[in-house]
């Protein structure tokens, strides 16, 4: 696969993927007892993004977006790790707090180059600047 | 992890550790943040304003705890925005505690409980080229673009470190070369009575919000007569249905005294905003003529004008006795109207001031049957996520007479008619 990623944080992670095809608002946006995108305006409203390996295009909306995605992860929904196609720190600040406050790790990668050949639910290794697509 | 990122010899006593943990807790998510976003170095802010001061969960409440066991202090003046419930009328609640908590955490580590989405309505306000770190999505549009401040859409957390150590990642708007626009927005084909109407400037902020894509948009309005409320509006749809974290307005806005001050290059793409594009924004946020049970003003936090244009349109009509009126506000603004006579007046009439707090999340809206009015595009767009309700966004002249009437009341020739 043609995908290469830096890291930003965390180390390894695998899971399936939910490739997003627009930015998203953690807060207000997401379900945070589910993992399941709640935002009736996102197009895949109802995709959970638990233990997903979540290919996110930026975040959007209100700037509360870290506490969600950490009320999100404590709770156990949140996605195994998220590799960002567009910049974005509100995430990288969710998981740098998830860490340092509570030992839990969601990497955060930063995809270098564009997205090639990923769909979701395809299976999805990450390691040191690797990304994997498996069946 | 912060090789790329250079940091004065304070930057690193902080590192170290030699200013103590919290300080310490505050500098590893700024280097965190300045790696992400490939900053070259920090840069000292003049204020904050704090995103998160409602009770969010139980793991922010934690994080929050241990801040003030680590002893946090933040060194630069420091507000906070709003919370989930009234914080100034004591309450029986689990929720009234914990939001309280959660303030109380944030006080202990000296900041001030202004609790506003707005603090663009307090006393002290950045001056134009300030530095600062401002969280609330619609503080920050308003600060770059109607003061000429500098702030990216700072992120909850990322704030509090930020007031902690008096210092953020030098990225995007505190970059000279990143604050100029990069698309000409052209609203000729609009009808002129859109331009002086309320209404418009929301939806137009959503419009914008969703199909900007990372620009930053020029717009030409052909009247430098917009007021700072109709700005606050066009900003808080933006920032509402997007993530663009200015706007400029030729003539009317600080950067952009003309075309050439604030383009970054000469021959941008220009694109004409139709009337069909504005009311396909109003639709979005339209739910129908279903029973109006409650009208909601004040997302964000109402203007001590905005109460007088809405005192003018009620012309000493009280609203429907079924209909829960609703205005949200802040303690600053509240003092003012009161000391004017205004807040008696809207009280008289059926409207309910509400501080501290916002209607479009938490508890204070209670249950309602049918649909809920708000001239904010914002509370119409996060309604149904947050509440669970349906909203309908109309102008404020429409939102007024519907009031009064208990039932819909549509202009449909302002927003149809060419």
């Amino acid at each position: 696969m043609q995908n290469s990623v830096d890291p930003l944080f965390g180390g390894q992670a695998a899971g399936k993927a939910l490739v997003l095809e627009e930015p998203l608002s953690f807060w207000g946006g997401v379900d945070i007892s589910t993992g399941m995108i709640a935002d009736p305006h996102h197009p895949q409203k109802g995709s959970s993004l638990a233990d997903k390996v979540v290919f996110l295009p930026g975040t959007k909306g209100s700037t509360a977006g870290p506490g969600a995605l950490l009320e999100l992860i404590y709770a156990g929904n949140g996605p195994a790790a998220i590799v960002l196609t567009e910049e974005d720190s509100i995430t990288v600040i969710a998981g740098l707090v998830a860490a340092s406050s509570f030992g839990i790790t969601m990497p955060v990668f930063r995809l270098e180059g564009k997205l090639e050949k990923v769909d979701s639910d395809r299976w999805i290794e990450l390691s040191e600047n690797e990304l994997i697509v498996s069946d | 992890m912060s090789d790329l990122v250079s940091l004065s010899d304070h930057d690193q006593a902080i590192q170290h550790g030699e200013l103590g943990e919290a300080p310490k807790f505050a500098m590893d998510i700024l280097l965190g943040v300045a790696n992400a976003t490939r900053a070259k170095r920090l840069v000292s802010i003049k204020s904050a304003h704090i995103v998160g001061s409602y009770y969010g969960g139980e793991a922010d409440l934690k994080v929050l705890q241990r801040l003030n066991a680590l002893e946090a202090r933040v060194i630069v003046p420091t507000t906070l925005s709003s919370s989930g419930l009234e914080l100034s009328s004591k309450q029986e609640s689990v929720d009234y505690r914990k939001n309280c908590e959660v303030v109380e955490a944030y006080q202990n580590m000296g900041c001030r409980a202004e609790l506003t989405c707005a603090p663009y309505h307090l006393e002290e306000l950045p001056s134009r080229g300030d530095n600062v770190a401002w969280a609330e999505s619609n503080a920050v549009l308003y600060a770059n673009s109607v003061l000429g401040a500098r702030t990216n859409m700072t992120g909850q957390y990322l704030d509090i470190c930020a007031a902690i150590t008096g210092r953020i990642p030098e990225v995007g708007m505190y970059l000279e070369e990143n604050r100029k626009g990069t698309i000409i927005i052209d609203l000729s084909l609009l009808p002129q009575r859109w331009l002086t109407n309320d209404g418009f400037y929301p939806l137009l902020g959503l419009f914008l919000g969703i199909n900007l894509k990372g620009e930053i948009p020029i717009l030409i309005h052909g009247n430098q007569n917009v007021s700072v409320d109709y700005l606050r509006s066009l900003g808080t749809g933006i920032a509402t249905s997007g993530n663009t974290p200015m706007f400029h307005v030729v003539g009317v806005t600080p950067e952009a005294q003309t075309l050439a001050d604030c383009q970054a290059k000469s021959g941008l793409e220009i694109v004409k905003v139709t009337p069909s594009n504005i009311r396909a924004a109003k639709q979005m946020l339209d739910n129908g003529n279903e029973a109006l049970s409650a009208i909601c003003l004040g997302t964000p936090h109402f203007s001590v004008r905005e109460f007088e244009v809405l005192r003018d349109l009620l012309g000493g009509r009280s609203i429907a006795r079924k209909v829960k009126g609703l205005i949200s506000t802040n303690r600053y603004n509240k003092l003012q109207i009161k000391q004017s006579g205004l807040l008696n007046e809207v009280e008289g009439l059926g409207f309910e001031v509400v501080t501290d707090t916002c209607t479009y999340y938490g508890s204070t809206l209670g249950e309602v049957e049918g649909t809920v009015l708000t001239n904010s595009a914002k509370w119409a767009y996060y309604a149904k996520a947050n509440l669970g309700v349906d909203a309908t966004f109309l102008n404020m002249k429409e939102c007024v007479e519907s009031a009064v009437a208990g039932a819909f009341v549509r202009d449909e020739a302002f927003w149809d008619a060419k």
